[in-house]
């Protein structure tokens, strides 16, 4: 394709490759390769921002007989381009369409970026239901946080992968690479191995009242009834660089994986139970890894990622490390997640650079903080806001969820009176010390229950709900130092539907993709009629799947795999939650999660 | 303290990247070099690297300049070195050499080609005026350009263009494009200039 003509598009920096560090193709290029479209359903600029993609990039790449590619998805303009001149979406590092690949495998890190994976395979030429592509069209996987329930994408995908990358991808590409025959007989190949889920291979009925009877393998696979998550007992892998991107991204920085997994168990949070245990690298493997990266990148900054980097064990002696290479190097450390106990480390870092601080109470008063389990009392936020205050921070930044289970008027009050009490706070620093005035933004975003948490089994807050709870906010806050900001319901209500759908959405969601559903996680493409009229051609409730409350005993579509923690667990977690019962972190005390997390 | 000059071209990918974007991927190049490179002064430190003349997103540019300043003497030839094994596909550094003067100051016009032949060559020069509608801050102006055309001549396919460049004057290629061909080629910057003690233009 000319490229010459990509310079009539927006940024077209997104669609020519050519970043240091990225594998350069024509090397790998060779005979008897594996090749591997890594996916990325959104555009370049964010997906180039996540870590996941990077390692899973190298990772692959560190293979001889494997060239992974990378691919995002085209904004529109190039989209029409590509329909236009009845060119493929290629992959960036090659520039070959994605047919002429082994895998394509998609990274689902958000419910409403599922459309655009459908995109993707129409853009690539690719039909879109697994059902209708024969042997010439590629392996198309699925992986990252939404694979957890994989079903609303079941009719799309040929497998899914569940669980960390690092585990399973090796066995899967050797497998491959030895395999002679046809793309069933490789998916039936590779059932055994952790972490696959191959929908094709079973069978799924429904009882009277809609939710699930039976889901069982189909006669004469060897699918296993329970597909066990691909699980990596110790963080080691991770790469010596990453590909630094010409033009700017969301996050342009360079990243250390300080740990997987949380040992918090915030109840509302994914991520807290599916990546259980906390997996912790080694403090000093990850300072010579920055140094490394910073070395090949260039970049100003260094990020450390983690659930709750302050949780990392030898987080002082990490941040006094990190200081050492920043300080000579003059680059900034940032941290995306910060617990307020945590910040006399903090203290140090904003010698190098002061910014706002980010605050996630995510629940105004303590009793709601306690029944989602948010291990943070008032006095541990004041204290901190306090001592941010004392460090020089003037910007507070405060995340609350509205919309949580068991939420009452109270507790949507509360959060403006929480704001107000930080501003006091504030105004207790002598005179000398207050430089400018404070400012303190609060936001609430709409919480959506997924699964695999405790709160898997409740009704998500409907539209009226949520629009309550935000006029009650915005009703008590009477300061002007606050600032209040908040999320629209109607994406949270169809993440809602996606997040907990079985097989049956599946349909819906092409529905709405061929009625023009794209981008729907950017508020200005998302459409919401468009998904309403998808649920409805496709004989779906949406109420039903996201605004009910489920019964102790109901099978959930996900039930099939073992995420490591165990059901009962999560259900007497909800059951602590709805009594307002704290859990305690995994440092202090068991809660027989299930988790086999005794693996050293 | 050391004030280098580096002259450059960029080329390829880096055409599809734009002043900013490439004005950063500079400074990680320079990172990367590790290079002894001054920083600003101030809460948020910049490695302190001024180019000549932005170039348009989609432009090459043969013979570019940026100046750069390190905070302790080292061989020029070794800037060069460092700095090329750690450019991307696209960025030569050609070489480096002490800066007397402050490049986007001094700058002062810029030779284009342009990949045509045409035949409105005498025409454009020999008019005494051209006016052209010209978007100021002011809105748009018709402004007389044929004061910042300093020459065009014709070179095999080639049609070669010296126009005003700077903070002074500027004159875009683009529009004289427009006035010598119906339709849009590429332009390629070759060179930019200042004047010397004599009124002669010579190189950065």
């Amino acid at each position: 394709m000319n490229s010459e003509k990509f310079l009539q598009l927006d940024k077209p920096g997104r669609y020519v490759g050519g970043e240091i560090n990225a594998v350069i193709g024509k090397e790998k290029k060779s005979e008897g390769l594996t090749r591997f479209a890594f996916c990325f359903p959104d555009v370049y600029e964010i997906g180039m921002s996540h870590l996941g993609l990077q390692i899973l990039y190298f990772f692959m790449n560190r293979r001889e007989d494997v060239f992974c590619e990378r691919v995002f998805m085209p904004w529109l303009d190039m989209a029409d381009f590509l329909r236009m001149e009845k060119e493929p979406l290629f992959a960036l590092e090659s520039g070959d369409g994605l047919c002429e690949f082994d895998f394509i495998g998609f990274t689902l890190q958000y419910e409403m970026r599922e459309t655009n994976v459908l995109a993707m395979l129409e853009l690539a030429g690719i039909p879109l239901r697994a059902a209708e592509r024969g042997d010439e069209f590629p392996v198309i996987c699925a992986g990252g946080p939404c694979a957890t329930n994989p079903e609303p994408m079941a009719e799309f995908i040929d497998f899914f992968y569940i669980g960390d990358g690092e585990a399973s991808l090796d066995e899967i590409l050797s497998r491959y690479a030895s395999h002679k025959g046809s793309k069933k007989e490789f998916l039936e190949k590779i059932t055994d191995i952790a972490g696959v889920y191959v929908p094709a291979f079973y069978d799924v009925s429904y009882g009277e009242d809609g939710t699930l009877a039976e889901f069982l393998p189909r006669a004469g696979t060897n699918a296993p009834e329970i597909v066990k998550r691909a699980f990596l007992p110790r963080l080691e892998y991770f790469p010596e660089t990453l590909i630094a991107p010409l033009i700017e991204t969301t996050h342009a920085r360079a990243v250390i994986e300080l740990a997987r997994g949380c040992m918090r168990g915030c109840r509302f949070c994914q991520a807290g139970f599916i990546y259980r245990p906390m997996r912790e690298r080694n403090a000093g493997e990850l300072l010579e890894q920055a140094e490394k990266i910073l070395a090949s990148t260039g970049y100003e900054e260094i990020s450390l990622l983690s659930l709750s980097a302050c949780d990392y064990k030898n987080f002082e002696e990490l941040v006094d490390g990190l200081l050492e290479i920043c300080t000579k190097k003059r680059v900034n450390i940032s941290l995306p997640s910060t617990r307020l106990d945590a910040l006399s480390a903090l203290a140090k870092i904003q010698t190098v650079r002061k910014s706002s601080l980010t605050v996630a109470p995510e629940a105004g008063s303590q009793r709601l903080r306690d029944s989602i389990n948010k291990n943070l009392t008032e006095e541990e936020i004041l204290d901190g806001c306090f001592r941010a205050f004392k460090a020089g921070f003037d910007k507070i930044k405060l995340y609350f969820m509205g919309g949580l289970p068991f939420e009452e008027r109270e507790d949507s009050l509360a959060i403006a009176e929480l704001c107000g009490k930080i501003v006091d706070k504030y105004y207790e620093l002598s005179h000398e010390e207050r430089k400018r005035p404070v400012s303190v933004s609060v936001s609430t975003s709409c919480f959506v229950p997924k699964p695999f948490t405790p709160f898997q089994w409740a009704a998500q807050a409907t539209h009226e709900d949520f629009a309550r709870t935000q006029r009650e906010v915005k009703a008590s806050i009477r300061k002007k130092q606050i600032a209040y900001r908040y999320h629209d319901s109607k994406t949270a209500q169809i993440e809602g539907v996606l997040a907990r759908g079985d097989r049956r959405v599946s349909a819906a969601i092409e529905n709405a993709y061929k009625s023009g559903a794209i981008f729907d996680g950017w508020t200005e493409h998302f459409d919401y009629e468009t998904w309403l009229d998808a649920f409805e051609e496709a004989g779906i409730d949406p109420a039903f799947y996201a605004n009910r409350e489920r019964s102790a005993d109901e099978k959930f579509p996900w039930d099939f795999i073992d995420i490591g923690v165990d059901k009962k667990f999560l259900r007497r977690e909800w059951e602590k939650s709805r009594e307002c019962k704290i859990t305690s972190d995994c440092r202090n005390h068991c809660a027989n999660c299930g988790v086999a997390c005794h693996v050293s | 303290m050391m004030r280098v000059r580096l002259r450059f071209s960029k080329s390829e990918t880096l055409r599809f990247i734009g002043h900013l974007d490439f004005l950063r991927v500079f400074q990680q190049t320079i990172r990367r070099a590790e290079l002894p490179a001054a920083f600003s002064q101030g809460f948020n430190p910049h490695l302190q690297i001024s180019f000549a003349l932005p170039l348009p997103l989609g432009m090459e540019s043969v013979n570019d300049y940026a100046d750069l300043t390190l905070e302790k003497e080292i061989p020029l030839n070794e800037i060069t070195e460092k700095l090329n094994a750690a450019a991307p596909n696209g960025l030569t550094i050609k070489n480096a050499y002490p800066a007397e003067n402050k490049a986007a100051s001094v700058v002062c016009a810029a030779d284009y080609s342009l990949q045509a032949a045409s035949n409105k060559l005498e025409e454009v020069l020999q008019a005494r005026e051209i006016f052209v509608a010209k978007k100021t801050k002011k809105g748009i102006r018709n402004t007389d350009i044929r004061p910042d055309i300093l020459s065009i001549e014709s070179c095999g396919d080639f049609i070669l263009i010296r126009l005003s460049a700077g903070s002074a004057r500027f004159l875009n290629p683009q529009t004289v494009s427009e006035l010598l061909l119906d339709e849009k080629k590429t332009i390629t910057r070759l060179e930019l200039f200042q004047q010397n003690e004599n009124g002669e233009l010579v190189t950065l």
